[in-house]
């Protein structure tokens, strides 16, 4: 079989002894702050990673990211199934992120400098040069940039749900359960819009494939 | 070329998520047409490049998590009170006065609180206009066709002044000719004065009534007085002042075309 298999990460087996996302949803609204600070460490990352791929600057992403916890805690008593904290999340950071407007004169309070680390390899990265340019070679490693530059360009241009299907599942490969509770959709949908997203891509970046 | 259910089959088996039961005959299938194994090959390569085409920046995991948490901290020990909330929603609506717009700018840096009430609200101003959108519309068609249609009742309007609508209305005719054969009459013999004096004759028409048609022709000798002309319900009223004459064209209570003044 081609597929791999699909795990979000090594602390996965951590989870399993920690309490679940749903008792940690209960707690938080019970009035236990603190749990709300685990669900930050397990889904911090994701939510920075996909923010990161539907914006192409981290600053942006990081910004969204604590706005999607700040929304996501103030609406915590809303979410129907606490267990699919995850999946609701990720809605949030996806929606924050496509309808993101810069506005950070009102934040100033974020100090994105500590956050992040060196300024070249985050340039370099942002701008998609690490595309299999691990050789040094400047040829390859234009190629590769220019590639990166051409897949941003490609995935913009997919319909919203296919975008994010291809960004979470493809790209973070985020459980299919999950992605299909942030898009609002059966997982047989998830993997439509994958599909489809995929065939787009394909035709779009043909030349490079 | 191969179907798209086709695709859609090598794309989850890509993914690792075709159905068991389909899996095996996919695999004969990819080991017999080439032109499979390509499209598979192709998909593979699109996952490897969309995988490593922009690793994510080096961030300092621990310290992000510190600083939302107290983002969060923040937001819990201090709601908005009402006044505030006021302000934002005069911020977001652009109406907030400019002093009152520089302390709460002031605020928003620190209070995520206040910020996330500023984007509830922004979000909620979104939907809003979403939700009421007003259909795209042909103004330039639209003013034409509004235009047409009042050119058009004014033209039936004047046709009914001429009394040849209906031979029903004859009767009405024939009594509004008598008041106006009167008027003349009164006018150029019964009230003689010098030139250039002011001529004045009062006659009593027949009462005015609801007309029964679309369009009835009522003359009035005298002042036009606002009462009697609003009583139409829906009518053409020539209003015969001597020596000036001023005719509006009612439909229902509403006034929908006025000559002006003519001086005869």
């Amino acid at each position: 079989m081609d597929g791999k298999a699909r795990q979000t990460d090594g602390a996965e087996a951590e989870r399993k002894v920690s309490p679940s996302d749903g008792q940690l949803v209960l707690k938080c609204i019970a009035g236990e702050r603190k749990s709300f600070d685990e669900l930050i460490g397990r889904y911090q990352r994701q939510a920075v990673a996909v923010s990161f791929r539907l914006l192409g600057n981290i600053e942006d992403a990081l910004e969204v990211t604590q706005d999607a916890f700040l929304k996501a805690y103030g609406s915590l008593s809303t979410l129907q199934k606490p267990e699919a904290f995850g999946g609701w999340l990720m809605r949030i950071v996806s929606n924050l992120s496509l309808n993101y407007r810069r506005s950070r004169k009102l934040r100033a309070q974020l100090p994105l400098d500590d956050l992040l680390g060196p300024t070249d390899s985050r340039q370099a990265d942002a701008s998609g040069s690490e595309w299999m340019a691990k050789d040094g070679d400047p040829v390859h490693r234009l190629e590769s940039r220019e590639m990166g530059e051409k897949l941003k360009e490609a995935l913009a241009q997919l319909p919203a749900k296919q975008r994010l299907a291809i960004v979470m599942f493809t790209i973070e490969e985020m459980p299919q359960k999950e992605v299909a509770e942030a898009l609002e959709c059966s997982v047989q949908a998830v993997k439509w819009h994958v599909f489809q997203g995929r065939k787009k891509l394909k035709e779009l970046m043909k030349e490079y494939l | 070329m191969i179907s798209e259910q086709l695709q859609f089959a090598i794309s989850q088996y890509l993914d690792g998520t075709l159905p068991e039961g389909e899996r095996a005959a996919l695999e004969a299938r990819l080991g017999a047409d080439a032109e499979a194994r390509r499209v598979l090959e192709e998909y593979r390569a699109l996952n490897e490049a969309l995988r490593g085409s922009v690793s994510l920046p080096a961030v300092k995991w621990e310290k992000l998590a510190e600083t939302i948490s107290a983002s969060v901290e923040q937001l819990a020990a201090n709601p908005i009170d009402e006044q505030t909330e006021y302000a934002i929603a005069q911020y977001v609506d652009g109406q907030l006065p400019e002093g009152e717009r520089a302390a709460l700018e002031k605020r928003l840096e620190s209070d995520p609180a206040a910020r996330m009430a500023i984007e509830k609200y922004r979000s909620l101003q979104r939907v809003t206009e979403r939700a009421w959108a007003l259909p795209r519309v042909d103004w330039q068609r639209l003013s034409e066709r509004i235009s047409d249609a009042v050119a058009e009742a004014a033209q039936r309007a004047r046709y009914s002044i001429a009394w040849v609508r209906r031979p029903m209305r004859l009767a009405m005719a024939a009594s509004i000719l008598i008041v106006l054969g009167l008027a003349v009459a009164v006018l150029t013999r019964g009230g003689k004065t010098g030139e250039g004096e002011a001529r004045y004759a009062q006659v009593t028409g027949p009462a005015m009534e609801q007309a029964a048609g679309p369009a009835v022709a009522e003359i009035h000798i005298g002042a036009m007085d606002d009462t009697a002309r609003n009583s139409y319900a829906t009518a053409a009223v020539v209003g015969l002042s001597a020596p000036r004459m001023h005719i509006s064209v009612a439909r229902g209570p509403e006034v929908v075309q006025e000559s002006g003044l003519f001086q005869q």
